[in-house]
């Protein structure tokens, strides 16, 4: 990609410029006609200088092509033209002004459409340039790359760019070309003003550009300093829940004060400089005509120039400044854009990037290429030796433990053989092929590098599942309608993709599936490996039940129902649930759940909402429960008070009360004091009483374990649930969908469809005992499936926020599993589990990975027992290499663990 | 029962001497009551430790999967604190615990114990003393098995393990 500017735009949009230079070319002669007919009609027309002399008509449209006189001088009458009268040849005349506008109209329609598309595909092929220039950095320069530069320069800062592009050519051709036939016109009227006019527009040339040249620089400073500013702020927000934990926001907020008052400075002197150039500009163009009125005037009343030159001069003036300015103006808006451009091509352009992908896949590497190392020796950037000159070979397949302490090679050589760095010193080589100079289309087809930094993309927990999976080169669709094929074109002629992200991009041949059908049981396959596939299936019991689903579904879903309450009761299981019933009270329900006996669809009667309610209000007021959920409302707060005291607000702890916010709390309680010091226990403020109410409403008697319900609260919660469904208006009944054992309820949870209850407290493995039986009984139906899809439905939110921190990495190794890779490199991937739970992730990948190679950083005191290879570093060096027999599992024949040759350097010194 | 009445049970338990009234309550509330059935299993060796339960009531037993069968390593065991071994190694169950009589327990799971041996250091040394007197008691009862064994029976390996190591298979 070009680092100039011009020559970028010129390379890419030579043929759209010329076209639009076509037009502008053949505007003109409209152009002036459309100036010269208002002449016509004030003079001729109304003024009536043709009628003068008594005629009663004028000829119009009379055209003639005459020959220079050179060639004979000889002429044809082309038309005679109309003979007119006075009104008519008005009429007619303006007819043609009317005509000659619609056409000035259309042509600056035209041209200006052209160049704003031109412009809009060229800023398309920029972004998508420098997009493509981004995913090929190397690890190390991305590393030390900000998204949020990136973003705010392919997304803000080459805007203006866009704008400009069809201007680049056009605008200096046609308004040069304008200005140079005014000056042409000037110096052949007196060559003597003509002279003077051109070297005062000479004199703006030279001294405008060299005061431009600070202006460039500060815009230069301007650009760089508001690009750090969204750098800087970018990673503040990345970082805010850190800098809250360190009560730091006012020293950042400090900062980005200081680099605000910088930008502001530079734009102020920006501003300054622009205008004093402009006013000198503007003083300099007023000056021509001073000096024409002047030394013309008084050269005039010498008798030494005509007064009709002079006259002539200054309208032909008239018509320069104009031009000039947006000459001026063109100039201005290149210098700014130019530079903006190579600040962000500049800011793209790296030493040495990626190769790019090929087009069509490299020769696959074969199974049992050995990994050769020689002279591998690795420097960060401030030229620590990090692996100092080893050598070693790993034949495949082979289970291969990089022993060492944290920091150590064994952290190193993963990052190496995964190509995280590839800027080393000596040979990584499989098959022959060199690790770092790997495309990524090539390396990806062998090897899978897994750390313990999961990259969770936004999208579904499937989208994330099938990422690895996306490497098929789908054949673009030979569009089938005008909209496709308008897409496609467009696409092509700014050289982006035509193969449209909605196509198939999975790669069922690489991973070992015959099609779409297969993935499903893939991907759980690959769950259960990593143990994460119990987790999902939670997840999707816990997620929206939805109304998306078919009659047939449905039905099963509601015999689920009934299926797993039959299987309860055959294992003695169905005490553990407490089911909904009508006309009881379900006591391991919060007391709101009790009264509304219904899940809330909208955010109405949602439970932290439910007291603030005027309906819910008047019901509790109707039964009489305003004081008794008052008292317990107090009674949650004064415990909470007592045994929360001195925890911090995000204390884990607080978990069970979390309804009690720690800030509502301080605030609650001085009132709550003060109301008892003057004695008035009873007399609470609405807003306190409903907070207290809320608080009551989400009490289990169960679970909170403070005694508060008795026999009058549950009669008078069952009579509020009663009238809570008889009196809610109609209005609102689409709000709540009350509980029916014959029914489904699309907006509660999978799990609650199914059991239809709540799981008593205080029965131990309750909970899991009851969800194994459910999911046994769901398997037996064939809606596993179902559960499990709905699970992987969830959505993973930003960077994968909205998963636990093992969910993500379970999904990380589960996608790397399920392309099936030949090596797998774990760089401390499992660093997030337990070291009993990591132990047996790891022999599942193991089995799922015999006969292939696994390549794994463990710390020195964890169980090598299962490996082949042994690599041992202290520090940067290769401390010993131990091949051990072929345990259990899988049998290495010829490609067997080779070995490694140390070679023997001399000791060099670590820098 | 109420977590007032928890409270007073856990003030009655030597090794809570030290802990603060609101520090039990925060303990309480941060935990499950669970009853046991007598013969039902509080949990099996091998299992993840994801809770440590504090017994209010009732007896168990202690038996270990070996190789050579099932052994019933102690009866009739009325402890406080159970399980917080293998939550403080991140171990999986050593031990089956089998309740005798009705047990009645809170449970705490493992987060929660290990934020709140962090949130209170009079509850963290009731529980590292409570680890100190199990150790004492190993020791005693190790050194009468020592002393019923004949003469010459060679000194035993500590790194020689008798309960079956748990390959937790997978279960589906």
């Amino acid at each position: 990609m070009s680092l100039n500017f011009f020559s970028y735009v010129w390379h890419h949009s030579r043929r759209e410029q010329l076209i639009v230079l076509i037009f502008v070319v053949a505007s003109l002669p409209f152009y002036w006609w459309s100036l010269d007919v208002p002449k016509r009609i004030v003079n001729e027309a109304i003024q009536g200088n043709v009628f003068k002399h008594g005629e009663a008509g004028a000829r119009l449209f009379d055209y003639s092509l005459s020959l220079p006189d050179f060639l004979g001088g000889a002429t044809w009458q082309i038309t005679d033209g109309l003979l007119l009268a006075q009104v008519p040849y008005l009429f007619a005349l303006s007819m043609v002004f009317l005509v000659l506008t619609l056409i000035n109209g259309w042509f600056k329609y035209v041209i200006n459409i052209r160049k704003g598309v031109l412009g809009e595909r060229m800023l398309r092929r920029l972004r998508f340039e420098l997009f493509e220039l981004v995913m090929r950095f190397r690890p190390e320069d991305v590393r030390t790359t900000k998204s949020a530069e990136v973003t705010s320069m392919i997304k803000d800062e080459v805007e203006p760019i866009g704008g400009f592009f069809g201007e680049a050519f056009i605008t200096p051709a046609f308004l040069g070309t304008q200005a140079i036939t005014a000056m042409a016109f000037i110096l052949a009227q007196n060559m003597w003003l003509g002279t003077l006019s051109l070297s005062l527009i000479l004199v703006q040339g030279v001294v405008i550009p060299y005061l431009r040249r600070e202006q460039i620089r500060l815009g230069r400073m301007r650009q760089i300093e508001s690009r750090r500013l969204a750098g800087r702020i970018g990673e503040m927000i990345d970082a805010a829940p850190a800098l809250h934990v360190f009560g730091v926001a006012l020293y950042s907020a400090a900062e980005i004060g200081q680099r605000l008052g910088t930008l502001f400075h530079i734009r102020l002197q920006l501003y300054r400089r622009k205008f004093a150039v402009k006013f000198l500009n503007n003083l300099l163009s007023q000056l021509t005509p001073f000096i024409f009125y002047t030394l013309g005037g008084y050269l005039a009343l010498k008798g030494r120039l005509d007064i009709g030159q002079l006259v002539a001069v200054i309208a032909a003036y008239r018509d320069l400044p104009g031009p000039i300015k947006e000459l001026i103006d063109w100039d201005q808006q290149r210098a700014d854009v130019t530079v903006k451009y190579e600040q962000v091509v500049g800011a793209f352009y790296k030493e040495t990037l990626l190769p790019p992908d090929p087009v069509r896949d490299p020769e696959p590497i074969p199974r049992d290429a050995p990994i050769t190392i020689v002279g591998l020796r690795v420097m960060n950037g401030r030229g620590l030796v990090q692996i100092d000159r080893m050598s070693a070979a790993i034949g495949r397949p082979g289970r291969v433990a990089l022993v060492g302490a944290a920091g150590s090679g064994r952290d190193i050589l993963p990052k190496v053989m995964g190509r995280q760095i590839t800027d080393y010193q000596g040979s990584v080589t499989i098959g022959g092929h060199e690790v770092g100079a790997m495309s990524d289309r090539e390396a990806s087809a062998v090897m899978l590098y897994a750390s313990g930094e999961p990259f969770i993309m936004s999208g579904s927990i499937r989208d994330n599942l099938c990422l690895a999976l996306r490497r098929a080169l789908p054949v673009p669709d030979e569009p089938k309608d005008a909209a496709a094929r308008y897409w496609r074109e467009e696409a092509l002629a700014t050289n982006n993709p035509i193969v449209s992200p909605d196509a198939d991009w999975i790669d069922y041949h690489a991973s070992g599936l015959s099609g779409p059908a297969d993935l499903d049981a893939a991907i759980i396959q690959a769950l259960r490996t990593v143990r994460g596939y119990d987790d999902i299936f939670r997840v999707g019991l816990t997620s929206k039940l939805g109304d998306d689903l078919g009659e047939d579904l449905a039905e099963r879903l509601l015999g689920a129902r009934g299926a797993i309450y039959a299987r309860y009761e055959q294992l003695g299981l169905a005490s553990y649930v407490e089911t909904f019933q009508p006309e009881r009270f379900n006591a391991n329900a919060t007391i709101g759940e009790n009264l509304l006996f219904g899940v809330s669809i909208g955010k109405r009667f949602a439970a932290e909402k439910l007291a603030h309610d005027p309906f819910v209000r008047s019901i509790i007021a109707a039964e009489a429960l305003v004081a008794p959920l008052t008292n317990i409302g107090l009674k949650m707060v004064e415990t909470v008070a007592e045994a929360f005291q001195g925890l911090a607000a995000d204390n884990p702890l607080r978990e069970r009360y979390s309804f009690i916010d720690e800030a509502e709390l301080s605030e609650l309680w001085p009132q709550l004091q003060g109301t008892w010091q003057r004695g008035q226990r009873r007399q609470f403020s609405p807003e306190l009483r409903d907070k207290l109410v809320g608080y009551a409403l989400m009490y289990v008697e169960p679970r909170h374990r403070l005694s508060l319900i008795d026999e009058h609260l549950v009669a008078r919660v069952l009579r509020a649930r009663g009238s809570f469904r008889d009196f809610l208006p109609a209005k609102d009944a689409g709000e709540i969908e009350f509980y029916d054992p014959e029914r489904l309820m699309p907006a509660a949870t999978i799990r609650d469809n199914l059991l239809f209850g709540r799981i008593r407290y205080g029965k131990m493995h309750a909970r899991d005992k009851l969800l194994d039986a459910a999911h046994a009984v769901l398997d037996e139906l064939g809606l596993e499936s179902f559960v499990v899809s709905k699970g992987l439905e969830q959505d993973a939110g930003p960077g994968g926020r909205l998963l636990s921190v093992q969910q993500r990495v379970t999904v990380h190794l589960a996608r790397a599993l399920l392309r099936q890779p030949d090596i797998l490199i774990l760089d401390d991937a499992l660093s997030s589990f337990g070291a009993s739970e990591a132990h047996m992730i790891m022999e599942n990948i193991f089995e799922a990975m015999a006969g292939r190679t696994v390549i794994v950083a463990q710390s020195n005191d964890d169980d090598l027992d299962a490996f082949d290879l042994v690599l041992t570093f202290e520090g940067a060096k290769l401390a010993g290499a131990e091949r051990k027999g072929s345990p259990s599992g899988t049998q290495a024949q010829e490609g067997r663990p080779v070995a490694p040759v140390r070679e023997q350097q001399p000791q060099e010194a670590m820098k | 029962m109420t977590i007032e009445d928890e409270v007073r049970s856990l003030q009655k338990f030597r090794m809570f001497r030290d802990v603060e009234g609101a520090k039990l309550k925060l303990l309480a509330m941060i935990s499950d009551r669970v009853v046991f059935q007598p013969g039902e299993v509080i949990y099996a060796q091998g299992d993840a430790s994801d809770a440590v339960y504090i017994v209010l009531e009732g007896q168990f037993k202690v038996s270990l999967v070996t190789g050579h069968g099932v052994i019933d390593f102690a009866e009739h065991v009325r402890g406080v604190l159970l399980g917080e071994a293998g939550v403080l190694c991140d171990q999986n169950r050593m031990a089956t615990i089998t309740a005798e009589t009705p047990v009645v327990a809170l449970r705490v799971d493992r987060e929660p114990f290990l934020q709140l041996l962090k949130e209170s250091r009079p509850f963290n040394h009731a529980v590292v003393r409570e680890l100190g007197r199990q150790i004492m008691e190993l020791n005693n009862i190790c050194a009468q098995l020592v002393e019923r064994l004949p003469k010459g029976t060679p000194a035993v390996d500590a790194g020689h393990k008798v309960a079956l190591t748990a390959t937790h298979e997978q279960v589906h």
